[in-house]
């Protein structure tokens, strides 16, 4: 075996294992993205308020699509309207008796602060693209909760085992989305 | 003499304690917390294979699809009634929504919903997904009595292939993922399952496990028995042991649907009764009627033994 051939081979045999490894969300099916692959992919990043919710049924009676209301506290990527208001929408909500869920949309409830990456007024990664906020009262600062889970495959082909995040200061956060912003 | 009482004892007690979930599993909720289960325990999903995608075969997704529901199913899963089938259809694909028909797409071309959702003007408007998602479920619901109306599964074959890794470990990489694995865990959501821990996208309100105690939270790290489960949501792409469930997954099955039928009851629609845990009105009041009439017949017999006295 030639030398590049066998180089070749290792090539591919890391390029498999590290496919292997990659980490996936189930909630509908999601490959986990990082916090490059969110901020690279979304043209808005703000932390806002949920201020209202609205959901209608589509033109064809098919699908029920839910319109978010965020009152935006921080601007982070992208510019943000004069009102300092900006609407999601995404697939999913209630009219009347029907409520249509779509397995791995981000949940939104009113009065919930949340960081949130957003290409063309949709969530990054469906889900994953927000992020609760929470008041820390013991620490006296802001909280972002842990990105998607990830996972690791235990040794031997056992079920996989969880390495998870804890919350991130929204401080030490900002820093580090501005930083790859820049870049 | 007291060895034999102390094994009567004990036998007595394990029956009476019955078997144990080794963690907890969390049902889906509408958003007012009605949990949701299907009022019907026989349903059959349609997976459309004409002209499948890559890697396996139409008979292989066929084969891959029917073990995935069979897990989930009586009478591999004997303490429950879901009867969960799987109907192949010969076309290329399907449209979802909410419609009554209960698909598995491919999709193939673009990773868009189909038809494209059409605006208030009547004018398309594409709903695509992202390129990350594997796949999508999507759940209609009656929101004041919890009842599953309708649900559609699609899987993102623009971006990934699907296979076999149990057969075939070899095929796992960047972009191949357990096509049974996947299913099985979105087929948990199809019967009402929710994730059984709390992830951050979920929003504020965090729902209560089985056991009435606030789901755990899926970070940083969860009980071996929560991220063992099929419901557990994330997976790395090779995974393949979600297609086995766990004690947890199938006690949430058997609870939602206990096993109550040995042949799929006759449909509500048809003159039957459902026989889920939140009945409908109806079948509430034939379910009485029932038990008024056998008490009546009861009290017939005895009084006339009685006169026969």
């Amino acid at each position: 075996m030639t030398p590049r051939r066998r180089l070749l081979i290792q090539w591919l045999t890391l390029a498999t294992c590290a496919g292997a490894a990659l980490p996936a969300a189930m909630a509908s099916l999601m490959r986990a993205m990082d916090l490059a692959e969110l901020t690279t992919g979304a043209d808005q990043i703000v932390v806002g308020d949920v201020v209202a919710t609205e959901s209608a049924w589509d033109g064809e009676h098919r699908n029920i699509y839910s319109t978010i209301e965020i009152s935006v506290r921080e601007s982070w990527k992208g510019s943000v309207p004069s009102d300092g208001r900006i609407r999601i929408r995404q697939l999913g909500g209630t009219v009347g008796e029907i409520e249509m869920t779509v397995y791995g949309m981000a949940r939104f409830t009113r009065g919930e602060r949340a960081l949130l990456f957003l290409r063309q007024a949709r969530v990054v990664g469906m889900g994953q693209g927000k992020r609760r906020v929470q008041w820390d009262p013991g620490n006296k600062q802001w909280l972002a909760d842990a990105p998607e889970e990830r996972e690791v495959v235990a040794a031997g082909g056992g079920r996989s085992s969880h390495v998870g995040d804890a919350p991130e200061a929204l401080n030490q956060l900002r820093e580090r989305v501005r930083a790859l912003v820049r870049n | 003499m007291l060895r034999r009482r102390l094994a009567w004892l004990l036998a007595w007690a394990s029956l009476v304690a019955g078997p144990r979930s080794a963690q907890a599993y969390v049902r889906e909720v509408t958003n007012s917390g009605l949990p949701v289960a299907w009022r019907y325990p026989c349903l059959t999903m349609q997976i459309y294979l004409g002209s499948p995608p890559q890697v396996l075969t139409a008979e292989g997704y066929f084969a891959a699809s029917t073990r995935a529901a069979a897990v989930w199913s009586y009478p591999a899963l004997a303490c429950t009634d879901i009867r969960l089938s799987i109907v192949a259809d010969a076309r290329d694909s399907a449209n979802v929504g909410y419609d009554q028909n209960h698909v598995i797409v491919f999709r193939k071309d673009t990773w868009c919903r189909e038809p494209p959702p059409l605006d208030n003007a009547g004018v398309p408007e594409p709903e695509c997904y992202p390129s990350s998602a594997l796949a999508v479920t999507s759940v209609f619901k009656n929101a004041k009595t919890g009842e599953i109306l309708d649900t559609d599964i699609e899987f993102n074959a623009v971006n990934y292939s699907w296979g076999d890794l149990v057969a075939q470990a070899g095929l796992a990489t960047l972009s191949t993922a357990d096509f049974q694995n996947t299913l099985t865990h979105e087929l948990g959501h199809v019967l009402g399952l929710d994730h059984n821990c709390y992830t951050n996208s979920d929003g504020q309100a965090r729902l209560n496990d089985n056991t009435g105690a606030p789901e755990v939270d899926c970070n940083p790290t969860p009980p071996q028995a929560i991220a063992d489960a099929t419901m557990y949501p994330s997976v790395t792409l090779s995974d393949t042991l979600r297609r086995d469930l766990t004690p947890d997954d199938a006690q949430g099955v058997c609870d939602i649907y206990p096993h109550l039928h040995d042949v799929c009851p006759v449909r509500p629609s048809d003159g039957g009764c459902a026989v889920l845990a939140t009945p409908s009105r109806e079948c509430g009041h034939a379910t009485m009627l029932w038990m008024a009439v056998g008490l009546l017949i009861a009290a017939l017999a005895f009084l006339r033994r009685r006169m026969k006295v």
